[in-house]
C-alpha cells in the first residue's frame, strides 16, 4: 500500500475520533509550551547579574524544569494508554477486514506521527500567543526583568520538539508490542469490564498499611532538614497505598456491604452496590490518580501562595519597628551626609553596642554552654544561634529599666529549652579548662532587631570581658586585639519608598558597611518566591488539566456503557427520575471519593507542610494551615460543582431520551 | 377472561423537521384472553417491536386504547407507566438484558427489590420458578458466566418474579441455538399451561408454532389471524408456513 494511503486513513481516524485526540493533542501543545518557557527563562536570564534571588531563581527553574520533563512523560504514558484502550477496537477491525500486522504498525506510527506533528505545532502557537503574558506574570511574580524579551530560539524549540518526539517514539514501541503481541480477536474484544473483581486480600492489607505508615511518618517527622529521606518514604508509600486503597480496599469494603442482605436487598442499595463494585474494577486507577493529583494540586499550590502572599508579614515580623539595621558606621556625621544624599531623615534611631553577631552556643539540661563547647558537643545536645549585646542597647531599644546583677545575665529565648543557668567554659594560657557560672534571667520582653534563638544581654561593664567569654579564650588581654564593641543602628527614614531603597542600595554596595534593611529583603524574598510561583501555578495548570482529562476520559467512556444498563433498567421498571437518582447515588461515590480521601492526605501531611512553611517563617498564626484548608474547601467545591453538573447533564440525558 | 385488549391503536412516527409522517401502526385491534399464548409474526417494518413497545408502556400511542386487566395504560402518566410495568407486566428481551453486575438470582429478584416486596415469600416464589426453568444450579453464577440459553431463562425467571398479568416476548429466542430455542419455547408453553399469559413477537415460524394463536401484522395493520385449534404443532407449523408462503406470493404479485 503506498504510503500516503496510510496517513489518509490515519487523518480520517483522528478526525473521527477528535473528542479523545482533541485533549491529548492539547495537553501536549500545553507541556510544549510550558517546557518552551521554563528552558527560555533558564537559557536566556542573565541571573546572574541580578541582584534579587539570583541563584535561586536560577535553581527552581531548573529543578521545576527536569520535573516537568518527569511528568511530562508520566502524562503522555498514562493518556495515551486510555486512547489504546479506545482505538484497539477499531484496530482489531482493520486486522480482521485484511490488515496484516506490518499494515497496522505502519497505520499506527502515521497517526502517532499526524499527532506529534500537531501536537508540536500547537505548541509553538501556544508559546507565540501565551509566552509574552507568562513571563510577564514570571517577572510580575519575582519584581524584576528576568529576559529582555521572548524571541523564536529555534535550538530550544528543536530540544523541546526531540524531547517530545522521543517521548512519542517510547509510546509508539509500547503499542507497537501491543499490536504485535495482541491477535485481531483479542483487540476486538473489549477489556472484560463486566467480570466481577475480587477482592484481593493482599492488597488491601498493604493499603491500609502503606497509608498507615505514610501518614505515621508524617506526623512523627520533627525536623524537614533531617527527615527529608522519611519524607521522601511516606510520599511513596502514600502514593502506592492510595493506588492499593482503591484497588483492594474499596472493593473489599463494598464485597462486605454486600455480604449483609438487610442492607444490600434495599431498593436504593442494590444497584448503587453492584454497580459500584463494577465500576471499581476500571475506576480505581484513575480514581487514586485523581487522588494524588489532588493532593499534589493543593499542596503546591497553597504552599507557592503562602510561601508568596505571606513574605510581606514575615519581612514586617523581622523589622517590626525599625527597617534598617546599620553596622560598621560609627561616625555619625558620616551617616548624616549618606542619608542628606538620599533625600531623606532620620526619624527614629536607636544604637545597640553588639558585643559578638550570630554564632552558635550549646544548650544542654536547661543550661547554657558558652566559650570553648564546640568540642564538647554531644548528640542530643540543641545548638542555637546566639547574639551578645550590651545592657544598655537593650535599654534603649525596648525602653525598659533593668538592673542586673554581677554574675547575672538576662537572655531572650526564642528556643523551646528552657534556660536557667549559663556555664562559660574558657581554656586558660596553660591550656587548663575553668568554668565560670552566671544565673540567667528571662526577658519579658520579645527583642526582634537581631532575629537569633538566643539573644545575651550582659551588664555593659563587663561587655569586653564577653568579648573573650564568646570564644573560650583570654584573647582581648593583648594590646594588639581591639576592644571597641560594634555598634548596630537600627533606624527609620523620613522620605519617600525610593529614596530609601536608593539609601539601602548605596549602603549595601560599600563593603565597608553590614546592612539589613526591609526594602532589600523583601524584593529578594519575592524574587525567589515569586518564581516559585510561577512555576508552582505552572504545574497547577497542568495537575488541573491531567484531572480534567481523567474526568473527562472516563466519562467518555462511561456514559456508552451506562446507556445500555439504564436502558435495561428502564425496561424493567424504572421511572426516569428513579434512573437519574440512581446514576447521582454512584456518581456522588466516584466523584467525591478522590477529593476527600485528598484532603486527608493534606490533613496528614499538614505537620511536614507547617515545618516545611515554619523554614521560610510561615509556620506562626496557622496561616499555612489556614491556606491548605482554603486549597482543600475550593477543591472539595469544584468537585460538588463538577458532580451536579453531570448530575444535571445525566438527568437531562435520561429524561429526553426515548427507550 | 380478555386480559389485553387493543382498540384502533395508531402509532404514527414524525420526522424532525414534521415533514414525513411514517404510519408504524394503522388501527391495530386485537385481544388476549388470560392464559392465552400469542405469536405475532411479521416482516422487518411491519410495526411488531413498535406493538410491544407501546404494550410495555415505553412509547406512547397516537391515537386508540390499550387495555390490561380494564385498564387504560394509554392514559396513565410516565410515573404510572413505570410502576405499572414493574408491577404487572413482564418482558423477555432478545439480547436478555441482564445485568452484568447482578448475580443471576440479584438479577431475578430485582424487580422485587424495586417493588419492595416481601423477600422471604419471593424467596419461595424464586425456587419454584427455578424448578421450573431448570436454573437452581446457576443462582449464584454472573451472565457472563452463562451460555445463551441459560442466560434467556435467567431473563424469563426475572420477568415473572412479580407473577405478571402478561409476560411480552421479544424475539425470545433470535440469539439462541436451535436446541436452546426449542427447550426455550417448550418452557413457554409449559408456563402457558400454568396459566400465564404469553404475548411473542417472532420472526420464526417454527416459535410461532408453539403459539395457540398467531396474528399476522402488514404494514402496521393485522391482516390475519390463525389459530392452532386441535392442530398439532407440526400441521400448525405447516400452515403458518402455508400462510407466509401465500402472502409472498400476494406481494410478489402486487409488485
Amino acid at each position: 500500500m503506498n504510503i500516503k494511503y496510510y496517513f489518509t486513513l490515519a487523518w480520517s481516524d483522528i478526525r473521527n475520533m477528535k473528542d479523545i485526540y482533541l485533549p491529548y493533542g492539547g495537553m501536549m501543545s500545553m507541556c510544549f509550551c510550558f517546557l518552551y518557557i521554563i528552558a527560555y527563562l533558564g537559557t536566556h536570564g542573565n541571573f546572574y547579574s541580578l541582584t534579587k534571588g539570583s541563584i535561586m531563581t536560577l535553581d527552581l527553574l531548573t529543578c521545576g524544569g527536569v520535573i516537568l520533563c518527569v511528568l511530562i512523560f508520566i502524562l503522555c504514558w498514562t493518556f495515551s494508554l486510555t486512547i489504546r484502550r479506545q482505538i484497539s477496537t477499531r484496530q482489531g477491525l482493520y486486522r480482521v477486514l485484511g490488515f496484516s500486522r506490518k499494515n497496522l504498525l505502519l497505520l499506527n506510527a502515521c497517526e502517532m506521527i499526524i499527532i506529534s506533528v500537531l501536537a508540536l505545532i500547537g505548541g509553538m502557537i501556544f508559546c507565540i500567543v501565551f509566552g509574552k503574558l507568562l513571563i510577564m506574570s514570571a517577572e510580575r511574580f519575582a519584581r524584576q526583568t528576568l529576559i529582555q524579551g521572548i524571541t523564536v530560539d529555534m535550538r530550544l524549540m528543536l530540544w523541546i520538539s526531540l524531547f517530545m518526539l522521543s517521548v512519542g517514539l517510547v509510546l509508539l514501541v509500547r503499542d507497537s508490542v501491543y499490536i504485535v503481541t495482541h491477535n485481531p480477536l483479542t483487540m476486538l474484544r473489549k477489556e472484560k469490564m463486566q467480570e466481577q473483581p475480587k477482592a484481593k486480600k493482599l492488597t488491601t492489607i498493604f493499603g491500609i498499611v502503606f497509608l498507615g505508615v505514610g501518614y505515621g511518618i508524617s506526623l512523627s517527622v520533627n525536623d524537614i532538614g533531617d527527615d527529608l529521606e522519611k519524607i521522601v518514604f511516606a510520599i511513596l508509600l502514600v502514593i502506592f497505598g492510595t493506588y492499593c486503597v482503591f484497588k483492594g480496599t474499596g472493593i473489599m469494603l463494598l464485597k462486605l456491604l454486600q455480604r449483609n442482605e438487610k442492607l444490600y436487598y434495599h431498593k436504593k442499595h442494590m444497584i448503587t452496590l453492584s454497580n459500584l463494585l463494577f465500576r471499581l474494577r476500571s475506576y480505581a486507577v484513575s480514581m487514586a490518580s485523581i487522588t494524588i493529583l489532588l493532593t499534589m494540586l493543593i499542596l503546591t499550590a497553597s504552599m507557592c501562595i503562602s510561601l508568596y502572599t505571606g513574605v510581606e508579614d514575615s519581612v514586617k515580623q523581622r523589622f517590626p519597628e525599625y527597617k534598617f539595621i546599620i553596622n560598621g558606621i560609627n561616625d555619625d556625621q558620616q551617616l548624616q551626609q549618606i542619608v542628606k544624599k538620599h533625600h531623606l531623615a532620620i526619624q527614629k534611631e536607636v544604637q545597640i553596642p553588639v558585643v559578638h553577631g550570630a554564632m552558635q552556643v550549646v544548650v544542654r539540661n536547661e543550661e547554657l554552654w558558652i566559650g570553648k563547647v564546640n568540642e564538647t558537643i554531644k548528640e542530643n545536645d540543641s545548638v542555637p544561634a546566639l547574639t551578645a549585646i550590651t545592657l544598655s542597647g537593650y535599654q534603649n531599644a525596648t525602653n525598659t529599666q533593668v538592673h542586673l546583677k554581677k554574675d547575672e545575665v538576662l537572655l531572650l529565648n526564642r528556643t523551646s529549652h528552657p534556660i536557667h543557668t549559663m556555664n562559660i567554659r574558657m581554656e586558660n594560657d596553660d591550656h587548663t579548662i575553668s568554668i565560670m557560672k552566671k544565673k540567667v534571667r528571662s526577658s519579658d520582653v520579645d527583642f526582634e532587631v537581631f532575629p537569633t534563638d538566643l539573644v545575651l544581654i550582659v551588664p555593659d561593664q563587663q561587655a569586653v570581658a564577653y568579648l573573650d567569654y564568646l570564644f573560650g579564650e583570654y584573647v582581648h588581654d593583648d594590646p594588639g586585639y581591639s576592644t571597641t564593641l560594634s555598634m548596630y543602628r537600627s533606624m527609620n527614614f523620613i522620605g519617600s519608598e525610593d529614596n530609601q531603597k536608593a539609601l539601602a542600595a548605596d549602603l549595601n554596595a560599600n563593603e565597608e558597611i553590614t546592612i539589613e534593611d526591609y526594602y532589600t529583603v523583601l524584593d529578594e524574598m519575592m524574587s525567589a518566591y515569586g518564581s516559585f510561583l510561577f512555576l508552582g501555578i505552572l504545574f497547577s495548570i497542568l495537575f488541573i488539566f491531567s484531572i480534567f482529562m481523567i474526568l473527562y476520559y472516563r466519562m467518555h467512556e462511561d456514559l456508552r456503557e451506562h446507556e445500555h444498563e439504564y436502558s435495561i433498567l428502564y425496561r424493567i421498571g424504572l421511572t426516569k427520575r428513579e434512573l437519574s437518582l440512581e446514576s447521582a447515588r454512584e456518581n456522588r461515590w466516584l466523584i467525591l471519593a478522590p477529593p476527600i480521601l485528598a484532603i486527608l492526605h493534606c490533613l496528614m501531611a499538614y505537620p511536614a507542610f507547617h515545618l516545611f512553611a515554619s523554614l521560610f517563617g510561615f509556620g506562626k498564626n496557622g496561616f499555612s494551615f489556614m491556606l491548605m484548608g482554603e486549597g482543600c474547601l475550593v477543591v472539595l467545591f469544584v468537585f460538588i460543582v463538577y458532580m451536579l453538573l453531570l448530575q444535571m447533564l445525566i438527568k437531562k440525558k435520561i429524561m429526553t431520551r426515548k427507550v | 377472561m380478555t386480559i389485553l385488549a387493543l382498540e384502533n391503536v395508531h402509532k404514527v412516527y414524525t420526522s424532525r423537521l414534521k415533514s414525513q409522517h411514517t404510519h408504524a401502526l394503522d388501527g391495530v385491534s386485537m385481544e388476549l384472553e388470560k392464559g392465552e399464548f400469542v405469536a405475532i409474526m411479521g416482516e422487518s417494518g411491519s410495526g411488531k417491536s413498535t406493538l410491544l413497545n407501546l404494550l410495555a408502556c415505553f412509547d406512547d400511542t397516537s391515537e386508540g386504547a390499550i387495555y390490561i386487566q380494564d385498564k387504560n395504560i394509554v392514559a396513565m402518566k410516565e410515573e404510572e407507566k413505570a410502576l405499572y410495568r414493574r408491577e404487572h407486566i413482564g418482558f423477555v428481551f432478545q439480547d436478555f438484558s441482564l445485568l452484568d453486575s447482578l448475580s443471576a438470582e440479584d438479577n431475578i429478584l430485582l424487580p422485587c427489590i424495586l417493588s419492595q416486596k416481601d423477600l422471604k415469600e419471593k424467596r419461595k416464589y424464586l425456587q419454584k420458578l427455578c424448578h421450573t426453568l431448570h436454573i437452581e444450579d446457576l443462582l449464584k453464577r454472573f451472565p457472563y458466566e452463562l451460555s445463551g440459553g441459560q442466560q434467556q431463562r435467567v431473563a424469563i425467571a426475572r420477568a415473572l418474579i412479580n407473577e405478571p398479568d402478561i409476560l411480552l416476548a421479544d424475539e425470545p429466542s433470535g440469539a439462541l441455538d436451535s436446541k436452546s430455542s426449542m427447550q426455550l419455547l417448550e418452557l413457554l408453553c409449559a408456563l402457558q399451561k400454568q396459566g400465564q399469559s404469553i404475548l411473542m413477537v417472532t420472526h420464526s415460524p417454527l416459535a410461532a408454532s408453539y403459539a395457540q394463536r398467531v396474528a399476522f401484522l402488514k404494514d402496521g395493520k393485522i391482516i390475519q389471524e390463525i389459530y392452532s385449534g386441535e392442530d398439532n404443532r407440526e400441521t400448525f407449523y405447516n400452515r403458518i408456513v402455508h400462510m407466509l408462503s401465500v402472502q409472498e406470493s400476494r406481494d410478489l404479485h402486487e409488485y
